[in-house]
C-alpha cells in the first residue's frame, strides 16, 4: 500500500488504491479489494472501505464534469422515496375494482399503468400476468436482475440473488415453498424469465372477504411479494 | 458467454435469504454507486456493453460480492476500459492536469423524467418470420459475448405466445462490442417445464422466455 502523501487525505488515498486493485481481472488480482471484507447475512461481501471508494469515484467524476452530484441525489431520492411497490399496489387495486381497467391492463399493460402516472425506465414494455384459482405466475430474471421499476421500485436482494435466479425456473414449487407458499398440485405455475425488454407484474387474486373494502384499502393489502408471484395477497386481521 | 450470470437451472446455490422490511439501500454508498451506474457517464461513441461487464467478472467474484459492491467494481472496470478515467486518476483521486472537462449529460432537473411514462419510438425492422402459436426451437449456439439466449433453453422446443415487436439485436462480440444491431422481432416463447428439465418437473408448469428471432428456428 502506498504511503499517503501530504496533500491527499488518507482515506481517499486508500480508496484509490483499493479501487485500482479492486477492478477484478483488469489491473490486478481482485483479492485485495475484499481482503478486509465483512461477511453479510447472505455470505456475500463488501470491501471494508467501500463507502470511501464510492465517494472518491464520485468526486473524480464530478471534477471531470461527467456527473452532476445533484443528479445522483435526485436519482437516489426517486427510487428510495417516490417509486416503489405502492405504485404497483394501486394498479392491482384498480384492476380489482374496475373490470374495464383490468381488461386494458391485461391487453396493454404499459398504457394502463401510465393512466395512473407510472412508467419510464424498466417499465417501457410492461405485461401483467393474472393469477387464478388454478394458475400461478412468478417472475424472475435469470441472466441479471431485470425488474419493473416504475411499479415495484428496485428489486430486493433475494430477487437478485443466485439461489432465486438459479432455482425458480427449475423448481418453482420448491422455491415458492421456501417463501411459505404451498400451491396445490393441480396449480399450473407459469414462470416468466425477463430476458428481453418486457417487464412483468403479477396480478394477484383478490382475497375473499374484501368485497366491502375501498380501492385504497385494497391497495394497502397488496404486497411486493404478491406482485412478483412469491406470495398471495392475504387479508390482514 | 456461458458465464456464471447465466444461472437458470443451476443447483447448489443455497437457500433463499429473505430480509423482512428490507430498505431500498442498506447504506448511502449503495444508492450513490447504483445511481452512478445508471447515469450516462460516457461520451457518445462505440462502447462496450455495460451489462456484459458484469458477465466477464471472474465467477468467484460475481458470486462473492454483494450486488452493489459488484455494481461498483463493474462501473470502475468499465470506466477504465473505456478510458473515461485513467489508472493514474484513480490512484491520485484527481483529474489529470489538462484532462478535458465534460458537461454532465443528466442534470438533477431531468432526473424525474426517468420515472415518468414515455413513448419510445418504434424500431423499424423486417417482417416477422414466426407467428403466435407456432412451434419453434431455440438454437443450440454458444455465443462468446453477451447474449440473451439462456443456456437452459438451447435446443429446446416451445410455442410462441406473443410477438413483442422489433428490437435491436443485443449480442456482442467477446470484447463486449455490439454486433450488427439488425433490428428483428422478439417473441415470448412458452416452454413446457418437462421439455426443459425432464420428468422431475411439474407436468402443468411452463417457463416463458423472450427470444430474438436470430435465436430461433422452426421447431
Amino acid at each position: 500500500m502506498a504511503k499517503p502523501s501530504k496533500n491527499v487525505p488518507v482515506g481517499r488515498r486508500q480508496f484509490l488504491k483499493g479501487a485500482a486493485v479492486g477492478t477484478a481481472g483488469l489491473i490486478a488480482t481482485p483479492e485485495t479489494a475484499v481482503s478486509q471484507a465483512q461477511p453479510r447475512q447472505d455470505d456475500q461481501v463488501v470491501p471494508a472501505d467501500v463507502a470511501l471508494r464510492v465517494k472518491a469515484l464520485e468526486s473524480l467524476l464530478v471534477e471531470k464534469g461527467l456527473v452532476d452530484p445533484a443528479a445522483v441525489d435526485a436519482i437516489v431520492d426517486v427510487y428510495e422515496n417516490k417509486v416503489g411497490p405502492r405504485n404497483g399496489a394501486r394498479v392491482v387495486a384498480r384492476a380489482w375494482v374496475d373490470p374495464a381497467y383490468k381488461k386494458r391492463l391485461l391487453t396493454d399493460a404499459t398504457s394502463a399503468i401510465a393512466e395512473l402516472g407510472y412508467g419510464g425506465a424498466q417499465g417501457d414494455y410492461m405485461a401483467v400476468v393474472e393469477n387464478g384459482p388454478r394458475v400461478h405466475n412468478v417472475i424472475v430474471c435469470t441472466l441479471c436482475s431485470c425488474y419493473p421499476w416504475p411499479t415495484l421500485g428496485l428489486p430486493p436482494t433475494w430477487y437478485k440473488s443466485a439461489p432465486y435466479r438459479s432455482r425458480v425456473v427449475i423448481d418453482p414449487r420448491g422455491v415458492l415453498r421456501e417463501f411459505g407458499l404451498e400451491l396445490p398440485e393441480d396449480t399450473e405455475i407459469r414462470v416468466w424469465d425477463s430476458t428481453a425488454e418486457r417487464r412483468y407484474l403479477v396480478l394477484p387474486e383478490r382475497p375473499a372477504g374484501t368485497e366491502r373494502l375501498t380501492e385504497e384499502q385494497l391497495a394497502a393489502l397488496v404486497t411486493r411479494d404478491a406482485m412478483v408471484g412469491v406470495a398471495k395477497v392475504q387479508v390482514q386481521r | 458467454m456461458n458465464g456464471i450470470h447465466d444461472m437458470g437451472g443451476m443447483q447448489g446455490m443455497g437457500p433463499l435469504v429473505y430480509e423482512k422490511n428490507e430498505p431500498v439501500f442498506h447504506e448511502p454508498w449503495e444508492g450513490r454507486a447504483w445511481a452512478l451506474s445508471v447515469l450516462p457517464l460516457l461520451p457518445p461513441g462505440r462502447r462496450r456493453n455495460f451489462r456484459y461487464q458484469h458477465e466477464v467478472l471472474p465467477p468467484a467474484e460475481y458470486l462473492r460480492l454483494s450486488y452493489y459492491a459488484r455494481t461498483l467494481t463493474v462501473l470502475t472496470n468499465h470506466l477504465l476500459r473505456e478510458k473515461v478515467v485513467t489508472p493514474a486518476e484513480l490512484e491520485s483521486g484527481r483529474a489529470e492536469p489538462g484532462a478535458s472537462k465534460a458537461t454532465p449529460r443528466i442534470t438533477a432537473a431531468r432526473v424525474d423524467a426517468i420515472a415518468r411514462p414515455r413513448a419510445l419510438p418504434p424500431i423499424a425492422g423486417s417482417a416477422p418470420r414466426f407467428k403466435v402459436g407456432q412451434s419453434v426451437r431455440a438454437r443450440n449456439i454458444n455465443p462468446a459475448g453477451h447474449t440473451r439466449l439462456p443456456r437452459y433453453t438451447r435446443g429446446k422446443r416451445g410455442t410462441i405466445v406473443r410477438d413483442e415487436g422489433v428490437f435491436n439485436f443485443p449480442d456482442t462480440d467477446a470484447e463486449g462490442f455490439s454486433l450488427d444491431v439488425k433490428p428483428q422481432h422478439v417473441y415470448t416463447v412458452r416452454f413446457p417445464a418437462r421439455e426443459l428439465w425432464g420428468g422431475q418437473a411439474g407436468a402443468l408448469d411452463t417457463i416463458h422466455v423472450s427470444l430474438w428471432e436470430d435465436y430461433l428456428e422452426r421447431g
